[in-house]
């Protein structure tokens, strides 16, 4: 197991070296000049070519491509992120202001989706074609049908406007920053967010438990004399939750980018609206650190997958 | 004598209800399950044989249900009917396991992949004698199984179903089963799945159990060759009715039903040497939504008359231990004379 996990960490090296370079070279194949977004307009119509000139040559943006790729990796060898090309603000400064907001509200939200997801999967499958089951069904559909925006607004009328149960946006009040203090600008976006994707869960969990309750095993279980509690939970269940924390883990990169939206509606300072200026404005460093981030926790998590399917599933060998 | 009979099944109809369409799968099914005696169920596949099985232990699937008759078990000295307890309730939970016990067909998958053996033996075991500790109950799976020939049993206790063969799992199903030293041990086609020498060998571990610790065994399969080989009492079941019920010797050399005779006819007889006629059952079973409406053999029958086609007939006693649903019986007897 351990030299597995080592082994599978080692052969993610060069796939980070290919997947970076490629996004560099994205980047660089993008439309418009970096110039054109650092400076203002009107600035840029009075200065000199020269003057321009200077300014590339103090970004190092006349370097060769493969150049500049390789001083961004060097640096992040050891440890440095680079500098905003817009306010040359350190991108480990902007990121540790703007991760831990996004990873507030997107651990929270696949908590929720996780939870509830499995939970009113497996009731549905236990109770299928019954009253529960038929309403969980159509509630899912809706749930995979509406838009997160609007689901959002929705929300942000009701609960923030209306109802004035919840603040209709931010991340906290300034000087009241404790957890407990902030819990409640948390829970509108972090369910809205959980609770669109809990449908997804559901169905997938439904459907899997469904599945195993069909098994031979599940009817042995119940000759053994088990109650059917223990059958549905011990076994049923207990062979269903593999595929669905499979599904589970290959969403955890969805911690990064999948509160996109719900960020720009709550204005959460997380990650999202720093990442989706950077790409407007082709701020280099940002984008290749935060898609870095991505990269790794793509990677990471499947690695989780192979580990936790191996550790549920005895059938299964690390190898 | 009559205390001798465990189980006791009478006028047994089951229906599904798939579909919105009815399927009645099983139609007046009547036989008894004894003491130290194995009652073969023979039939070709689809005429409810694994339905009757599952009905004594109240395992049917939704959607089905008892429509009517009774199966009555004989506990010490009460009497209990399964067909009117709840059917996942407290007493219905109780007999399973600990006084009737079932086996399936295919070992592969009747036993849970994430568990080990030991462990899915244990849950029998703590589910009907709680008061045992972790070690008293290791000792009895680890016993369970080395009842069973299977080998280094302390070691096989720890391992999964994946590591075992395919006649290892089914010994480690009968060990499961008899874990708990039930009356009743029903085996649901046990050895369809295995390859010829295996079977052979676990027919000889039931055949110790009825013989040691006489438990009352109900041995359901396909092949007449097993019955001759294992069987005490045969029920021959064709489209959800016994079609003829005794005891083993008067069936294989008295079959008075043109059915029974069919599946004698598409065997190989041992002695009777190489240059012997099979003959399968002619025609096809018919759909069982659309079941005929007289005698269901009617159809594939030689001996059908225009009454066959009407009526259903009834059991038909020939002797105290031997009936047959068959209007012709006599007849057919004569002609095989
Ligand atoms: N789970 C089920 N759902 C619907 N119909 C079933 C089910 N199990 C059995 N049946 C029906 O019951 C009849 C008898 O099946 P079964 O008892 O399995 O036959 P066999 O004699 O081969 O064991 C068949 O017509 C089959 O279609
Ligand atoms: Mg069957």
């Amino acid at each position: 197991m351990f030299n597995y996990i080592v082994r599978k960490l080692l052969g993610m090296i060069p796939m980070l070296l290919v997947i970076t370079f490629l996004i560099f070279v994205g980047i660089e194949m993008m439309p418009g000049d970096v110039i054109d977004f650092l400076i203002p307009m009107d600035e840029l119509a009075r200065m000199t070519p020269d003057e321009v000139n200077q300014v590339r040559e103090a970004l190092g943006l006349n370097q060769p491509m493969l150049f500049r790729y390789f001083s961004w990796l060097w640096g992040i060898v050891r440890g440095d992120l680079g500098y905003s090309m817009q306010n040359s603000v350190a991108v480990s400064k902007l990121l540790l202001d703007r991760l831990p907001a996004t990873l507030e509200l997107s651990i929270a939200a696949l908590l929720i989706s996780t939870f509830l997801g499995s939970f009113l999967g497996v009731i549905s499958a236990i109770r299928k074609g019954k009253i529960a089951d038929n309403v969980l069904s159509m509630a899912g559909m809706i749930g995979v049908a509406i838009p997160q925006f609007l689901f959002g607004l929705v929300c942000i009328l009701v609960f923030g406007i209306y109802l004035k149960w919840l603040p209709v946006g931010g991340r906290f009040l300034p000087g009241k920053e404790a957890f407990f203090e902030r819990l409640e600008y948390l829970i509108m976006p972090a369910m809205v967010l959980g609770i669109s994707m809990t449908a997804g869960v559901m169905r997938y969990s439904r459907a899997s438990m469904l599945d195993s309750m069909n098994r031979d095993y599940v009817k042995t279980a119940r000759s053994k004399g088990l109650s059917e509690w223990k059958v549905n939970l011990f076994h049923g269940l207990r062979v269903a939750y593999t595929p669905v924390m499979v599904l589970i883990g290959f969403r955890l990169p969805m911690l990064i980018g999948g509160s996109l939206v719900i960020e720009q509606i709550f204005q959460w300072p997380g990650v999202g609206i720093l990442f989706t200026d950077a790409i407007r404005s082709q701020n280099t460093p940002i984008i290749m650190s935060v898609g870095l981030f991505m990269v790794l926790i793509v990677l990471v998590s499947s690695l989780l997958v192979d580990v936790l399917t191996a550790v549920l599933d005895p059938r299964v060998k690390l190898s | 004598m009559i205390n001798d009979i465990v189980v006791k099944v009478r006028d047994l109809h089951v229906y599904f209800y798939t579909n919105q369409r009815c399927n009645k799968v099983l139609n007046g099914v009547s036989f008894d399950i004894k003491k130290g005696k194995t009652l073969c169920v023979v039939g070709e596949s689809g005429c409810g044989k694994s339905v009757t099985a599952n009905t004594i232990l109240q395992l049917l699937p939704e959607l089905s249900r008892i429509e009517k008759g009774s199966i009555e078990y004989q506990k010490d000295d009460q009497l209990i009917r399964i067909d009117q307890l709840q059917k996942n309730g407290k007493q219905m939970r109780k007999l399973r396991g600990e006084d009737i016990a079932i086996i399936f067909q295919d070992p592969m998958t009747a036993l849970n992949p994430v568990y080990t053996v030991g462990h899915q033996i244990r849950e029998m075991i703590f589910e009907h004698i709680p008061n045992l500790n972790k070690k008293q109950a290791f000792e009895r799976s680890v016993k369970s199984l080395a009842e069973m020939g299977i080998s280094a049993p302390e070691q096989r206790d720890r391992e999964y179903p994946h590591q075992f063969s395919g006649g290892m799992r089914q010994r480690a199903m009968i060990a499961m089963a008899m874990s708990c030293a039930p009356k009743v041990l029903i085996a649901d086609e046990p050895t369809t799945a295995l390859d010829v020498t295996i079977s052979a060998q676990i027919f000889d571990l039931i055949n110790e159990l009825k013989t040691q610790h006489e438990t009352a065994i109900m041995l359901i399969t396909h092949n007449m060759g097993v019955v001759a080989e294992m069987a005490d009492e045969v029920a021959v079941m064709y489209m959800g009715n016994i079609v003829e019920y005794g005891k083993v010797e008067d069936v294989l050399t008295q079959a008075r039903h043109p059915y029974t005779r069919a599946l004698l006819r598409s065997i190989p007889v041992l002695g009777k040497g190489k240059d012997q006629v099979l003959e399968p059952v002619r025609g096809m079973t018919p759909d069982p939504f659309n079941r005929p409406k007289g005698c269901q053999f009617c159809p594939r029958c030689d001996f059908a008359t225009e009454l066959c086609e009407n009526k259903m007939p009834p059991e038909t006693f020939i002797d105290e231990n031997h009936y047959v649903r068959c209007f012709h019986h006599e007849e057919v007897i004569k002609h095989a004379k």
